[in-house]
């Protein structure tokens, strides 16, 4: 991508790099210019005033059109700091050149320039421009004249050299060294001393030498030094010079006793020159010399940089005042700049006591417009920092140092530029990617292409053997076997609940035969109540009456034991299902119920609660429906109902209130006590309705059940109340429960004392307190501390420079120091390496529209091959695929409806189920009242009866009479009212099946003969519940066998009917057990261990009753060898 | 009285005994056949000698509906028989009409004064629909409340100003006629348009103001119902 697009450039820049160069701006005087060119460049370094006329002289010449000398002229004003000047000669120059050559010293030039400034983004542009011309122009070196091949090579080494600098600066050693090794190999001639000369300079200058000792390099850069002296002295360069000197002097002062031994004779010959011996007077000398010599050569920046040195040098010496006096004048020269071109007022001082918020420095470096060298001041307000704490004066030493960290942290910010950068790389990676995947895409698109037409038509083919294995059945889906697995599920839940609900309809019919029972006993009591109405008649007792009387009561008192026994039987099976009730869910039900009372015209208000009770959740949604029905009843057009739930103490009362007409206070009274009461009797008359109904003493039931149940709901009541303005509130309180609340601890997110951070902090806090020592204790642990990250280490190091600042140990300073500067220029370089930013900005640029063309292009490309190679396979593919979806979801379909289905059946069932149990558990209740209530009675009567025989009077006996004849035909019509609703299911079943029945409970006794299926006659339909008919065999077979009327292998079961009749006669034939009459006749009569039986009997009275066909048999007759029991059903 | 024969069906020892200690000292001029507790005990006793009467039980075996049959049966073998019941079924009104319409002469509920000579008598010399007073009281009860769904009935036409015409269109709603097949009715000379008027007036008197809101033709014709303006047992087309 790249290389052939810049290859296309290249050579169209070249072609008019060649033009330009061919038509190189130079007049008939050329040879006149070139000289003066050349000399204004040779004059760099000695005089740049000199530089300065010729290159206008030049320029004057050739009438503005010069470039060297605009070159030159870039150069004066760099060195006298002018750098805007710079900038505008420089963009002229660009502006109007063609010549790859002088551009190429432009893009240097601007690269020293804004390295001064550091501007690092410029920096990079420039560098980056200068780079490519610099690969163009090698290409064609040949054809350079000499002029610009003198600066071509000028521009190549200051280029490497510039850079080099550079990564010194940023701590980059390596690449440092790199470039400066790039400039040794292959720029330098000895023609071009001057260059020669800086690399020396360069490698003596340090950091840029390997050997293997450290002695040897510092020699090697001591030769150098030396080299370049002699060399600058020789030919006069001054700026050299004067920088060779200042180096020197550097090394004198560290490195004498090395020196002498090993270069005494340079060393004698620098003291001969200086006119000084020893380390202090020779690296003094040599740095004053240095300043004279920049002071003639005028540079402000070396004056001050040298000022600085000298500084550095005194304070080495211990001559704390005099090293001061350097440094004010170094910053003077930093203000004689600023002053020159950015019209400054402000100046820089030694200190500032004022303390100003933002120092000066800053202020500069934040104004774009001034370009201050960050680099030169902040040097050398470190060193005033440093000179005033070896003085004691910490407050100007703490001054300084903080506009020290200040520059460094200012010179580099700039987060725009970051995120410009990222972004760019981002963009540019991603651009980059996609190119190279569009191309691998489009290659690799054509080769799948093809091996897809294959695949294409294997697939067809596997397709079609897959539809042919759904079709056969071989093959099921994932999703059908899901849908086949839930079936399953749907089919055990029904048969689940349908076998809860067939063991509560047993409960029920057994219920109904209980209340059959008690219907039994009634006409005795109407008998009793006969005999003594004619007894009053009479006016006597006869033997007669008295008696019967006995032997009436004595039945009621019998049947009554058996009612009691058939209840207490029961215990166990009919237990309550106590578990924890939502009252808001139930609330939400009973306003399902909501369009009877709209109809009516009754608000009803269901209050919503979050409250929870402890109860059986099918029976308390039954008591809150009981009482909002008879509520809405009770209440007139236009009143309201209301549901609602409070606290009481450890329960929760549920009350419905209404505003309708109200109860007395005889009324409620009898409600709230009394056990037993008509009905007919409560409520206004004026109601149109049918009176209470059992539904309050229903109610009622179930919470004496629950109180009976456990001590849980000893607080557990039932009443009603009577509302301050209109209509009655009834109310029932359960036992409440109480939600469960969650404490959350929050334990404090403690965070891991980071023992980097901590031993800071301490470190901190031991400099705020002037414990330097401690402080430097501190640090040194916390440098050795783990997890110990940058931005720390820079804190830490940054506070143990000013506890040995403080101490005045200068050697632990330089230390932390120089580590601080690193890491905060390694912190800045990673934010501001802008490298990429013009490049990328292009490249990008370029890239997208390339992306784009190859984008259309190869999308073409596979468009036609696809059209040509693919399309129709996938057409009959798409075709075969459909059919076999098609299948597959009429297989899931079938399978989902056949899911709903059972999913219906059991949504029924758990109806059903319900109702039946509620209907059970308030069934039983009524049975258990009217035992309690019976059992007094009979014993009471029978006394009384002899009362009346050994002269008492009739009217006690009459009124108890009345009296249990009245409460025993409410609780009996209670009782009537639950079994009311029949739970009887009509249904076809053949007469095969209901015989199947049987002898499969037989069989499964033991009972069956080995011919015990004795086929008669064809096949018939019977209208019966198949539930009860099967709970019918039961009872009947463990009836007969509880009473040991059955014996092994004596029973065989027949079926008979005629043609015309509308029966099926179903007989149980018994041999080898002999019954008498009296067993005969008393088979299905209530005994107490008769209850199977009995249920038996009621089972078939329901059939009776509930099968449209009434006329229905049980009975039981004696044969030859033993009995048989028939029953009939009727025929459908 | 004169003296008559009867047979006593009845399967509870307990109760016959007492039953017959009322023929033996209430009704001298019985004379007990027999006494069966099962149809072909019944049965076996005619073939002996059919009674004046039959004392008929209906609750035998467990089952209610043998006396039927067996009351049924004997009207129609034994017509001169007379046939009283005397049951302990005292809610089973359907049963009651079941045996009546099986050709029973009355029905004596086992409550109260049970069996009296008055109601034996009354059978015997050919009266029809012999109920002791328990019996009767449930009857007239009964009676007593669809007289007054007619009257209600009458009330309401004349309360809510239901004319005739208005009566024939909530009937023929009622019976899933259109208002368009209303129209077409010989006794409705009424237009389509004037129909929904009526409709409209209807609603008007027999909702509330508030009740109005949405209401249609069915509930209309359950708002009629309510009131008694229908009869549900009395529902038929004109034509």
């Amino acid at each position: 991508m790249h290389s052939k697009h810049y290859v296309w450039l290249t050579g169209l820049f070249l072609a008019l790099g060649m033009l330009s160069c061919s038509r190189s701006v130079r007049p008939v005087q050329g040879d006149v210019l070139e000289q003066l060119d050349v000399r204004a460049y040779e004059m760099r370094y000695r005089d740049v005033k000199e530089t300065e006329r010729l290159a206008r002289e030049a320029l004057r010449l050739s009438g503005g059109t010069d470039d060297v000398a605009q070159l030159n002229l870039a150069y004066v004003a760099y060195q006298r700091m002018d750098f805007d000047g710079v900038e505008r000669i420089l963009r002229k120059l660009k502006g109007n050149t063609h010549n790859q050559v002088y551009l190429l010293c432009a893009d240097v030039m601007t690269m020293k320039t804004v390295q001064r400034t550091g501007d690092y983004t410029a920096f990079f542009r420039a560098m980056y421009d200068a780079q490519r011309r610099m690969k163009r122009i090698e290409e064609e070196q040949e054809d350079l004249s000499e002029l610009e091949h003198v600066f071509w090579l000028y521009s190549c080494s200051e280029f490497h050299i510039i850079a080099s600098t550079y990564y010194y600066y940023q701590g980059q050693e390596d690449l440092s060294k790199q470039h400066i090794r790039k400039v040794g190999e292959r720029y330098l001639s000895a023609s071009d001393t001057a260059q020669w000369i800086y690399y020396n300079y360069m490698l003596g200058s340090g950091g840029l030498v390997d050997a293997p000792t450290r002695e040897e390099v510092t020699l090697t850069e001591f030769d150098h030094l030396i080299t370049a002296y002699r060399l600058s002295h020789k030919k006069r360069y001054l700026y050299f010079e004067g920088n060779a000197m200042q180096a020197l002097a550097q090394m004198v002062r560290q490195h004498y006793g090395m020196l002498r031994t090993r270069r005494p004779e340079e060393l004698l010959l620098l003291e001969v020159g200086m006119k000084a011996a020893g380390e202090d007077d020779l690296s003094l000398a040599l740095c004053q010399r240095a300043i004279k010599l920049f002071t003639t050569y005028d540079d402000m920046f070396q004056m001050a940089c040298c000022y600085r040195t000298m500084g550095q040098l005194l304070f080495s010496q211990g001559r704390y005042e005099e090293a001061l006096s350097q440094y004010a004048r170094a910053l003077h020269q930093v203000n004689r700049h600023h002053l020159n071109y950015y019209h400054c007022t402000d100046t820089l001082v030694l200190y500032d006591t004022d303390y100003p918020e933002v120092s000066l420095e800053a202020m500069w470096l934040q104004n774009e417009s001034v370009k201050t060298v960050p680099e030169w001041i902040a040097g050398i307000r470190e060193q005033i920092s440093q000179t005033y704490s070896a003085l004691g004066m910490k407050w100007a030493s703490d001054y300084n140092r903080n506009v020290y960290l200040d520059i460094l942290q200012l010179t580099n910010q700039n987060d725009e530029l970051e995120v410009r950068r990222a972004q760019l790389q981002v963009e540019q990676g991603k651009l980059r990617l996609r190119t190279y995947f569009v191309i691998f895409l489009f290659l690799g698109l054509l080769v799948m292409l093809w091996a897809y037409r294959r695949r294409v038509s294997k697939r067809v083919f596997s397709l079609r053997k897959q539809l042919d294995d759904l079709q056969s059945g071989e093959w099921v889906p994932a999703s059908v076997q899901q849908l086949k697995e839930q079936e399953e599920d749907a089919e055990e839940q029904l048969a689940a609940t349908r076998l809860q609900l067939i063991k509560c309809k047993q409960q029920n019919v057994v219920g109904r035969a209980r209340v059959s029972l008690v219907h039994a006993i009634l006409p005795f009591l109407d008998r009793v109540r006969g005999e003594v109405i004619r007894m009053k008649r009479e006016g006597g007792v006869s033997e007669y009456r008295r008696t019967y009387i006995q032997e009436l009561v004595n039945q009621i008192a019998d049947y009554n034991d058996i009612l009691t026994e058939w209840i207490r039987m029961r215990q166990g099976r009919l237990a309550l299902n106590i578990r924890t009730v939502e009252l808001g869910s139930l609330f939400r039900i009973v306003g399902e119920g909501r369009q009877a009372f709209e109809q009516k015209g009754v608000s009803l208000e269901l209050h919503p609660t979050e409250l929870k009770v402890k109860a059986d959740e099918a029976l308390t949604l039954f008591m809150i429906n009981t009482l909002a029905d008879n509520a809405r009843k009770f209440t007139p057009q236009g009143g309201r109902v209301e549901v609602s739930a409070h606290t009481v103490e450890d329960c929760v009362e549920v009350s419905v209130c209404d505003t309708g007409i109200g109860l007395s206070p005889e009324d409620i009274d009898t409600l709230n006590n009394n056990q037993v009461y008509d009905p007919e009797t409560i409520g206004n008359s004026q109601s149109d309705q049918k009176g209470f109904g059992f539904g309050l003493a229903n109610c009622r039931g179930i919470i004496e059940k629950y109180k009976k149940h456990s001590e849980l709901f000893r607080n557990s009541l039932f009443g009603v109340r009577s509302n301050s303005s209109s209509g009655c509130t009834f109310f029932f309180r359960l036992p409440r429960v109480l939600g469960v609340v969650v404490f959350f601890l929050f334990l404090p997110v403690s965070g891991m004392a980071q023992s980097a951070r901590a031993l800071y902090d301490s470190l901190y806090h031991a400099n705020l307190r002037e414990d330097y020592s401690l402080a430097l204790d501190y640090g040194d642990k916390a440098l050795g501390a783990d997890s110990l990250d940058h931005r720390t280490e820079m804190g830490i190091r940054n506070e143990m420079a000013l506890a040995a600042l403080a101490l005045n140990d200068w050697e632990t300073y330089e230390v932390h120091n120089a580590r601080y500067t690193q890491l905060q220029k390694q912190l800045n370089q990673d934010a501001t390496l802008p490298e990429y930013v013009n490049r990328m900005e292009a490249y990008h640029r370029n890239s997208r529209l390339l992306l784009l063309f190859i984008i259309l292009l190869s999308m073409g490309a596979l468009w036609l091959v696809y059209k040509l190679f693919v399309n129709r396979r996938l057409m009959i593919e798409t075709d075969v695929q459909c059919q076999l979806d098609l299948l597959k979801e009429e297989q899931e379909e079938a399978l989902r409806r056949q899911i709903g289905i059972l999913n219906d059946g059991t949504k029924q069932n758990m109806f059903e189920l319900q109702r039946v149990y509620v209907q059970n558990q308030v069934l039983d209740n009524c049975l258990s009242t009217i035992k309690h209530e019976s059992m007094y009675y009979p014993a009471r009567i029978r006394h009384l009866a002899q009362d009346i025989h050994e002269g008492g009077r009739v009217a006690p006996l009459e009124e108890t009479v009345n009296y249990y004849r009245h409460i025993f035909s409410i609780l009996m019509q209670q009782a009537d009212d639950q079994v009311a609703r029949p739970g009887f299911k009509r249904q076809s079943l053949s007469s095969d099946e209901i015989r199947e029945m049987l002898v499969s409970v037989l069989r499964k006794g033991g009972w069956l003969a080995s011919d015990g299926v004795m086929s008669g006659g064809e096949e018939a339909l019977v209208m019966a519940d198949s539930v009860l008919m099967e709970f019918f065999c039961q009872q009947l077979v463990q009836g007969l066998a509880g009473r040991h009327y059955l014996a092994p292998s004596s029973c065989r079961v027949c079926t008979s009917h005629s043609p015309s009749g509308s029966f099926v006669l179903f007989e149980l034939n018994v041999s080898g057990t002999m019954l008498d009459d009296e067993q005969i006749s008393r088979m299905f009569m209530p005994s107490v261990q008769g209850l199977p039986l009995y249920v038996a009997r009621q089972i078939i009275r329901e059939h009776d009753t509930y099968s449209g066909n009434p006329g229905l048999r049980l009975l039981a007759q004696s044969t030859d060898d033993g009995y048989r029991v028939v029953f009939t059903l009727s025929k459908k | 009285m004169s003296p008559f024969t009867v047979i006593i069906v009845e399967d509870v020892k307990l109760e016959l005994k007492g039953t017959q200690e009322i023929f033996r000292s209430e009704i001298p001029e019985a004379t007990i056949l027999g006494t069966a507790q099962n149809e072909s005990e019944v049965w076996k006793l005619f073939r002996q000698q059919v009674p004046d009467l039959l004392l008929l039980d209906l609750g035998l075996g467990g089952s209610t509906t043998v006396g039927v049959d067996i009351c049924r049966q004997v009207r129609q073998s034994y017509p001169s028989v007379r046939v009283l019941v005397f049951t302990g079924e005292v809610l089973n009104e359907r049963l009651w009409v079941e045996v009546l319409n099986a050709g029973a002469a009355g029905i004596v509920l086992k409550t109260g004064e049970l069996l009296t000579r008055n109601e034996v008598k009354l059978a015997m010399n050919g009266r029809n629909y012999v109920f002791n007073e328990p019996i009767l009281e449930k009857i007239i009860a009964r009676y007593k409340r669809i007289v007054c769904e007619e009257t209600l009935r009458t009330d309401a036409l004349i309360h809510y100003d239901i004319d005739e015409y208005d009566e024939i269109y909530l009937r023929h709603l009622a019976l899933g006629y259109t208002k368009d097949m209303i129209a077409q009715l010989r006794t409705m000379p009424f237009g389509t348009k004037s129909l929904e008027k009526r409709q409209a007036e209807l609603i008007g008197r027999l909702f509330s103001e508030s009740e109005r809101q949405g209401v249609n033709a069915t509930r209309l014709v359950v708002r009629a119902l309510q009131l008694h303006i229908l009869d549900l047992d009395n529902l038929h087309a004109d034509d």
